[in-house]
């Protein structure tokens, strides 16, 4: 039984830096992976490879036993992994509807000879899109769907966050690549955001779903198993329990107070 | 009803009197009036940007009454060759304008919803000017097939440039597409089989059902100057492309070439293939060009490099960003604009080029979005 | 065989210009990662100023009473730092404002620019559109030498173009200043946390590159004794072509771009029949190969993009 993603030996170089290190890493159908580490230690770098925008120097990436290495990002999300970014990439001057409806490209189909030619398919196409945007919207917050127009340039961070979360799951995940989530959010709004999590695993129970933060309440609250990166290589795995009594990992956090990054 | 008839007669009031100010704006030969029209104009503009409610007004007036606004809008268009009778040149200038408006739809496929640079519209209008012309010249093919090949010709030359351009980075593309139009420009002067710097003459005018349209068309024993005969088409082809583009914007295409502007990274992992997308409004773009091209060839009835220069792109470049990006009715006033005041400002013609360079620095640095921009799309059903 | 080395030659010297321009862009888009279009206008401009120099010095009757080496010297410096000023100034009022806009504004708004700078060359010179004959600056003399014809203005410009490279060298590797442009065009966000001043950097990288473009101009004119106001389209993108081919951002790799684009149009034009409208062409051909075979050109672009 192959495990839903993994990666074998996964590095890449920058000029003659690793910055991510022989990697080796899994995960399954339903689990929830937190992936913890200094700054610059390669986790969002790692995000990067698995999801094609960089390709590895050395390594392998298999989703359900397929190899991925190599393929370009686009090609990678209709196999079936979203991700969110750091600082948050919502497409800025279009609406909030809009933003959700493109992360649903990769289930569509229409080119643009339906679009001239044959538009009642192209238009059906879009009203379901639209349909299903607006319930995966409502899930999340009812005030966000009724201002499904607004600009996603004039939403607060936090809606930011929401929106990137939804667009993600409109492509129809198996695994979701969070990068830190709750960066910049009050503990109301992080507490919110633990609650969309479990939403989420609630309605798709089968999403894998690997977390980056620095935020330990999340971490503790919402993942299985946490893994510890550090200058770009993994230096250990297991439950919070395990890891934050680590003298490596407390090592690498060293004069950073437990809890809080 | 009654409320319904009132609106009504206010929207063609409304549009008579543009169109009043229109006519005078172009039979008039004094500098001044000219310039007294511009400003006024603009001060219009900028009272009802700045009072939002009489705007919006408006807006609503001609919304919501959308036959009688369009129906009013059909009736101006259609008579343009009639109140310009007298002066052919001016129904010139109106088929020009709608030549450029076709360019600059089509180059706002690549600009105003990809942003992507592309400096060579000049050569898709002279490939498809010259592919017609050439076969027309030489194979006595037919304006009807020619447009269409035409067309397709500059649209494979558009795929084939993107091919290997679209995989790197913007400024890279903006170099060949540059180099490219300089390119073409060099190589329609010196092969032999374009004709070089003579160009290609004596293109026979089309024909439909026996009426060439060399020839005055009569219409109720008013007899209008040839001219009208290209104008009519051409504004058949605006009609055609404004519908094409609206619905390429509207369709899941046009949102993912706005998704590609916006953040590529971000596109990538929804799953867009950003460098097909590229490709493909660059090939849509050729075709738009392509069109125009045959159209102008067969109206001017020769055709020489010096058409189809960098100048050319610059041009419509100008236009889609004065007009707006992305926004179709703004391109084609950016159109409008650009072809008809310089044609009122002869004394400037020198200065055309510079004019059109500042303006784009102007328009960048002050109101980059342009005159008109983006509006959001709305899923009216929901 | 000499006719090859001939060639050679000439391909070499047409590469001197296209390295000087292409300098520019590899030292402007290694700083603000920012391709400057209109710098080929800018280098042409150069050659313009040295124009009006000499003319004024002429009207003032300076040209009788000074050594006409040292004139010409004092002349070409004094070009190259008004050149400099120029493009800096260029930078501040057209580039600045756009450093965090998306890139299409940037890129449309230097060719604007460029535009109005050639639009403004050509309506400021009478009869601007023609070509404008250049002063005689460098010796017509010429030697043959194993069947090899060597004009002393060819080896003039190839050693100028090699002294500037080295002095260029010398100012980037060696001096402070050097160093801090090296720091930006690494990483900029550290270089401001180092206390480099980034606006000043930026504005002595332009001097620099626009004062090495405007020599390009001024050789340009010099060596075919007349000077159009629209060489500055075609040198741009010839520069900017070296700069690709090259890998933009390294300034060592215009340099050897620049040389394989004069060698490849010199040759394209002596040795394939009817080839000398095409030479442009071969030189396109040359900068396609590379972006679909090796975009990061021959030594390497530099490009970090933060996801």
């Amino acid at each position: 039984m192959s495990h839903l993603l993994e990666t074998i030996e996964l590095t890449i170089h920058f000029g003659g830096l690793a910055a991510v290190n022989k990697v080796d890493f899994h995960i399954d159908e339903g689990e929830v992976i937190g992936l913890i580490g200094p700054n610059g230690s390669g986790k969002t770098t790692f995000f990067n490879l698995l999801t094609g925008i960089y390709r590895p120097t050395v390594g392998q990436i298999l989703y359900r036993g397929e190899n991925l290495t190599g393929l370009p990002a686009f090609k990678i999300t209709k196999k079936g992994i979203a991700r969110t970014f750091q600082n948050n990439r919502l497409f800025l001057n279009l609406s909030v509807l809009d933003n959700i409806l493109i992360g649903m490209h990769s289930h569509q189909s229409s080119t643009w000879f339906d679009a001239i030619f044959r538009r009642s398919v192209a238009e059906q196409e879009i009203e379901r899109g639209v349909e299903k945007s607006l319930s995966l919207l409502g899930q999340f917050s009812e005030e966000l769907a009724e201002n499904r127009y607004k600009r996603a340039a004039d939403l607060s961070q936090a809606d930011r966050r929401k929106v990137e979360i939804c667009r993600a799951l409109a492509s129809d995940p198996k695994l979701l690549l969070l990068d830190e989530p709750s960066a910049g959010m009050t503990p109301e709004e992080t507490e919110a955001l633990m609650a969309d999590i479990e939403k989420v695993r609630k309605t798709q129970p089968e999403i894998a779903i690997v977390i980056i933060e620095h935020d330990m309440t999340v971490i503790k609250g919402v993942a299985g198993r946490v893994s510890v990166f550090n200058y770009g290589s993994k230096i250990t795995e297991g439950t919070y329990a395990q890891i934050s009594s680590n003298e490596e990992v407390l090592e690498a956090y060293l004069g950073k107070e437990e809890g809080h990054a | 009803m009654r409320n319904k008839i009132i609106q009504s007669i206010l929207i063609l009031c409304i549009e008579a009197l543009f169109y009043g100010l229109f006519i005078t704006f172009m039979f008039t030969e004094r500098m001044w009036k000219v310039v007294a029209l511009i400003l006024g104009l603009i001060g219009l503009a900028i009272y009802l940007s700045r009072w939002e409610k009489a705007a919006q007004t408006l807006a609503m007036l001609f919304k919501g009454m959308k036959v009688v606004s369009v129906f009013g809008f059909v009736l101006i268009i259609l008579s343009i060759p009639f109140v310009f009778k007298s002066s052919p040149y001016l129904i010139h200038i109106c088929l020009m304008a709608g030549l450029y408006s076709i360019l600059a739809i089509g180059l706002n496929f690549q600009l105003g919803s990809t942003n992507v640079v592309n400096f060579a519209t000049a050569a898709s209008y002279g490939i498809g000017a010259y592919t017609s012309a050439l076969l027309a010249v030489h194979f006595q093919l037919s304006f009807w097939a020619g447009i269409w090949i035409a067309g397709a010709v500059a649209s494979l030359f558009g795929f084939l440039l993107g091919f290997p351009c679209m995989k790197t980075k913007d400024y890279y593309l903006s170099l060949v597409t540059i180099a490219f139009g300089l390119i073409i420009y060099l190589l329609l002067n010196n092969l032999a089989w374009t004709g070089g710097p003579n160009g290609v003459p004596n293109i026979p005018a089309p024909s439909i059902g026996g009426h060439s349209f060399k020839s005055p068309l009569v219409f109720l024993g008013i007899s209008l100057p040839f001219q009208s005969n290209y104008f009519y088409f051409v504004v058949l082809l605006v009609v055609g492309a404004i519908v094409v583009a609206h619905r390429l914007h509207h369709s899941r295409t046009g949102l993912t070439w706005n998704a590609i502007r916006e953040d590529e990274i971000a596109a990538r992992c929804q799953g867009i293939d950003v460098t097909w997308y590229k490709i493909l409004a660059f090939g849509i773009d050729a075709f738009f060009g392509g069109v125009a091209g045959t159209v102008y060839a067969y109206y001017v009835g020769f055709i020489s490099p010096e058409n189809f220069h960098f100048v050319v792109s610059v041009v419509v470049v100008t236009m889609v960003i004065l007009g707006g990006m992305d926004n179709v009715f703004g391109v084609i006033i950016g159109a409008i604009l650009l072809t008809l005041l310089p044609e009122k400002f002869r004394a400037f013609e020198d200065f055309r080029l510079l004019i059109y360079g500042v303006i784009v620095l102007g328009v960048l640095m002050v109101r980059p979005q342009g005159l008109f921009p983006q509006k959001m799309r709305v899923y009216l059903k929901r | 065989m000499a006719e090859v080395i001939q060639q050679i030659m000439n391909g070499l010297l047409m590469g001197c210009t296209y390295t000087l321009i292409g300098i520019g862009f590899s030292l402007f888009f290694g700083a603000l990662n920012v391709v400057h279009f209109s710098h080929g206008d800018v280098s042409i401009l150069g050659a313009f100023i040295i124009l009006i120099l000499y003319g004024l010095a002429k009207t003032l009757g300076i040209t009788a009473s000074f050594p006409p080496l040292l004139l010409t010297l004092l002349i070409v410096v004094l070009t190259m730092a008004i050149t400099g000023m120029i493009g800096a100034g260029f930078e501040r009022v057209v580039i600045k404002p756009f450093r965090q806009a998306p890139l299409l504004m940037v890129l449309v708004a230097t060719v604007a620019l460029g535009i109005v700078i050639r639009e403004t060359i050509r309506l400021s010179f009478p009869h601007g559109s023609n070509p404008q004959i250049f002063p005689r600056l460098l010796p017509q003399a010429s030697f043959m030498m194993g069947g090899i014809l060597f004009r002393v203005d060819s080896l003039l410009i190839f050693g100028m173009t090699v002294l500037l490279i080295i002095l260029m060298f010398l100012f980037i590797q060696k001096t402070r200043m050097g160093a801090n442009i090296r720091a930006i065009s690494q990483d900029m966000e550290a270089a401001k946390m180092m206390g480099i001043n980034m606006d000043r950097t930026v504005a002595v990288t332009f001097i620099l590159g626009s004062a090495l473009g405007a020599v390009a101009g001024i050789l340009i004119g010099a060596y075919n004794n007349i000077i159009r106001f629209d060489l500055g389209l075609m040198g741009g993108v010839k520069g900017f072509s070296a700069a690709v081919v090259g890998g933009l951002g390294n300034v060592y790799g215009a340099i050897i771009g620049g040389l394989i684009l004069g060698l490849v149009e010199t040759f394209a034009v002596a040795f394939i029949p009817g080839g000398t409208p095409y030479a442009d062409v071969f030189s396109f051909l040359v900068v396609i190969f590379f972006l679909i075979f090796r975009p990061s050109g021959i030594l390497g672009e530099r490009v970090f993009e933060k996801v």
